[in-house]
């Protein structure tokens, strides 16, 4: 899945839910979200990219944040983050 | 502009109002802790805010400011006329880096060179401070700084709501020192499908690292205080060594346990203080005005539909449809007034402003001014406050300038060194009065009337009462300065001070006195919006006055009539008062359902007049709307309201009418 917009905040969290819950409906073992776009992403929607997570290990599914520019890289480091998601480049 | 922007731009320039205010008064009335800490709090509060929208040129030049107030707080640096020069530079520089950062624009040369020039002078005093004797003096608990620091941080409920980021808060906080870990805390987490997207549900832990004290920490914090759970321990050297706690000389034990008592009771307190503290909801909230002015404009048609249901009840005498209207119209009236009360503003802290300008133009000038701002309190519509300031100011410029005499000259006269000019508002009848009144040289009646005939203003042989001579001043290209100066007297300015008055329905006059000074008089309407009226006929047609402006209403019988050369007189308990036909001044048809006639006592600053018409209807909410083109000529209408029947009502303004009945 690649996010189009290149901010992702809480403004937006309702509509980022209903699409990543879109993710949990698909069978592809691993989801992945690309965020080459992403300027700017703030605690909300990393929230919700946990969430997702932890909804897709209760169905035995992994996740990977694939292709993350600097400020999400920047922005997971600062709150934390960065441990708790597989992050690859495609 | 983003709405997180326009917060920061807002509170940046409320914190420099503040900021200035405290240099001017430390100006005029000497230093005190109280102003040093005022100057202290806006430039770290700036800071602290700018950090997290990263306005990097703000935040460099704001720390090394508030390193320099520091010093000064600690005594190291004194805080004397130089130096609040410069901080009064400081405040400018700061105000026009905000408004390149709100606005996302470059810094152009001339800025940054600014920039550079003020760092340096800074710079300057922080190195070389004149050696003040500071004495030893034991360091409470709170103050003592320590390197490591664990922060435990939750986010409460409503804290995306606050629309501050967590994330540039933290990346505020690294530029302190250095993050050595940040752990997320997940346990309260929900399922994507169980999940409020609104709301947080993650903790912190944090490991930091830097020369800070621990009240450095939380005010970083301090915007979102209220929405976190936040904790902040020392990690000190008593931790760091505690595996070596056996090799300690006995005797170093209860200090560390001391030390470890007070830090204990440090936290307690403050944490059950701070419990104290949290309230559910902020004691204030910013919104925007143009909200409130789309709240009126409702009101406003609720105004007249209540209005129309009044004329159903009327019509159809239903006692208990009546008990409704009459609930109705009273909660309608108290809703009214509290949204007109949230548009009413304390004229002080617009005044404020001027402080500023009026100690620039009287620095470069060389003059020596007191100036005093009296009814702050005083309360107006925020349009008119805002649509007043120019005038004002310009009013200001002009007492300085030309009434208020170099400090020799008024020795020489006899009058104090120090000229004064006093800014003043107060309340009276249903409109604001703004005073500007100085001490200075005052207007020659003779001059202003010789200058307006060179000027061909009026003709040779006019003869003008000394309140037509002082309106003079007033007209277009009339200028009475023997210098034409870059603060003022380019004859180019009173005349647009009189034409922005009077679009706001007020009027403007002067009052002055040759060798005592001179007083310029602003009354202006309460506001714009909606009025309490006063609603009557005369002939076919309803008009209004506001009012405040009524002082009592009787029948006009003969007893009251007197006729003297033509002039329309009116005998009120023997005071021979004007007294103005409306029917006959605005060639109405005779009222044919009027059975008599009353007359209107209106007053209006000192003057009374009485308005002579028939049918009254009493006191009308009277929302008030503008007039066509059609009537701009129409002389002594203000406006005009929709009564509940569709028909239309004119409202009096009431200054012209008494301009018409040459009053004054």
């Amino acid at each position: 899945m690649i996010f189009e917009s290149d901010v992702l905040e809480v403004e937006e969290a309702q509509m980022i839910k209903d699409a990543l819950m879109l993710c949990l409906k698909n069978e592809e073992p691993t989801v992945k979200l690309d965020l080459r776009n992403i300027n700017k992403i703030d605690l909300s929607v990393i929230q919700l990219f946990l969430s997702l997570q932890k909804s897709l290990h209760n169905q035995n599914r992994n996740m990977t944040l694939i292709n993350c520019t600097n400020s999400v890289i920047e922005a997971l480091e600062l709150c934390g983050c960065s441990k708790l998601f597989e992050c690859t480049y495609e | 502009m983003s709405e997180e922007l326009q917060y920061f731009n807002e509170d940046a320039q409320e914190q420099l109002q503040m900021m200035e205010s405290a240099l001017l008064d430390a100006m005029d009335k000497g230093v005190n802790d109280e102003y040093i800490g005022t100057i202290f709090r806006a430039m770290h509060t700036i800071k602290g805010v700018a950090g997290m929208f990263s306005f990097d040129a703000i935040i460099s030049f704001t720390h090394i400011a508030e390193n320099l107030m520091d010093a000064v707080r600690n005594g190291k640096i004194e805080l004397d006329e130089n130096l609040l020069m410069l901080l009064l530079k400081c405040k400018d520089h700061v105000s026009t880096l905000v408004d390149y950062a709100v606005e996302s624009a470059p810094l152009p040369k001339n800025i940054l060179d600014k920039d550079k020039l003020l760092k340096a002078t800074i710079n300057n005093y922080l190195q070389s401070p004149p050696e003040k004797f500071v004495p030893t003096q034991t360091l409470p608990i709170e103050t003592i700084s320590s390197n490591l620091w664990h922060i435990s941080l939750h986010l409460k409920e409503y804290f995306f709501e606050t629309g501050m980021d967590l994330i540039s808060i933290i990346a505020f906080l690294k530029r302190l020192g250095t993050l050595h870990s940040v752990s997320t805390l997940v346990e309260n987490l929900p399922t994507l499908e169980e999940i409020d997207p609104y709301k947080p549900y993650l903790g912190f832990e944090i490991e930091f690292e830097g020369d800070v004290k621990k009240e450095d920490i939380i005010e970083v914090f301090e915007f979102v205080e209220d929405d976190i759970e936040l904790n902040v321990f020392s990690v000190d050297k008593i931790q760091k060594e505690e595996p070596q706690k056996e090799e300690l000389p006995e005797q170093t034990k209860p200090v560390i346990i001391e030390v470890l008592q007070a830090k204990i009771e440090d936290i307690q307190p403050k944490q059950e203080s701070n419990n104290k503290q949290i309230t559910p909801i902020s004691q204030s909230l910013r919104v925007d005005s143009s909200k409130i002015d789309i709240l009126i404009d409702t009101i406003s048609e609720m105004v007249i539909a209540n209005a129309k249901v009044n004329r159903y009840v009327e019509k159809y005498a239903d006692a208990e449809l009546e008990e409704v209207a009459i609930e109705l119209s009273g909660l309608l009236e108290e809703l009214r007034n509290n949204v007109m009360n949230i548009r009413m503003v304390q004229v002080g802290e617009s005044f404020e402003k001027f402080r500023r300008v009026v100690n620039d133009v009287a620095h470069k000038l060389n003059k020596k001014i007191n100036f005093t701002i009296k009814g702050g309190e005083t309360e107006l519509d925020k349009t008119v406050i805002e649509k007043i300031a120019d005038p004002l100011l310009h009013m200001l410029r002009n007492s300085v300038d030309h009434g208020i005499e170099l400090p020799a000259q008024r020795v020489q006269n006899g009058k104090p060194e120090y000229g004064t000019v006093e800014l003043r508002a107060y309340p009276e009848s249903g409109s604001i009065v703004i005073e500007i009144e100085d001490d200075g040289k005052g207007l020659a009646l003779d001059a202003i009337i010789s200058k307006a005939r060179a000027k061909g203003i009026i003709s040779q042989t006019q003869q003008l009462s000394d309140a037509e001579a002082y309106k003079l001043i007033f007209e277009p290209g009339f200028s009475t300065a023997e210098v034409v100066s870059d603060i003022s007297g380019r004859g180019v300015g009173m005349d647009v001070v009189k034409k922005n008055i009077e679009a706001l329905k007020g009027e403007v006059a002067l009052v002055s006195k040759v060798g005592k000074g001179s007083c310029f008089t602003i009354r202006l309407p309460l506001t714009l919006a909606i009025i309490d009226g006063f609603l009557f006929q005369v002939g076919q047609t309803h008009y209004i006055i506001p009012l405040d402006m009524v002082s009592e209403v009787i029948e006009y019988t003969s007893e009251y009539h007197v006729n003297i050369r033509e002039s329309q007189l009116f005998d009120l308990r023997g005071t021979l008062l004007p007294l103005l036909d409306v029917r006959n001044y605005y060639k109405e048809l005779p009222c044919e359902m009027c059975e008599r006639q009353n007359i209107i006592v209106v007053k209006y600053g000192h003057h009374k007049i009485g308005l002579l018409v028939d049918e009254l209807f009493g006191e009308y909410q009277t929302v008030i709307k503008p007039l066509g083109k059609l009537f701009k000529n129409a002389p002594g209408l203000y406006g005009a309201s929709i009564l509940g029947s569709g028909e239309i009502a004119l409202i009096f303004d009431i200054p012209t009418l008494f301009e018409i009945l040459k009053i004054k």
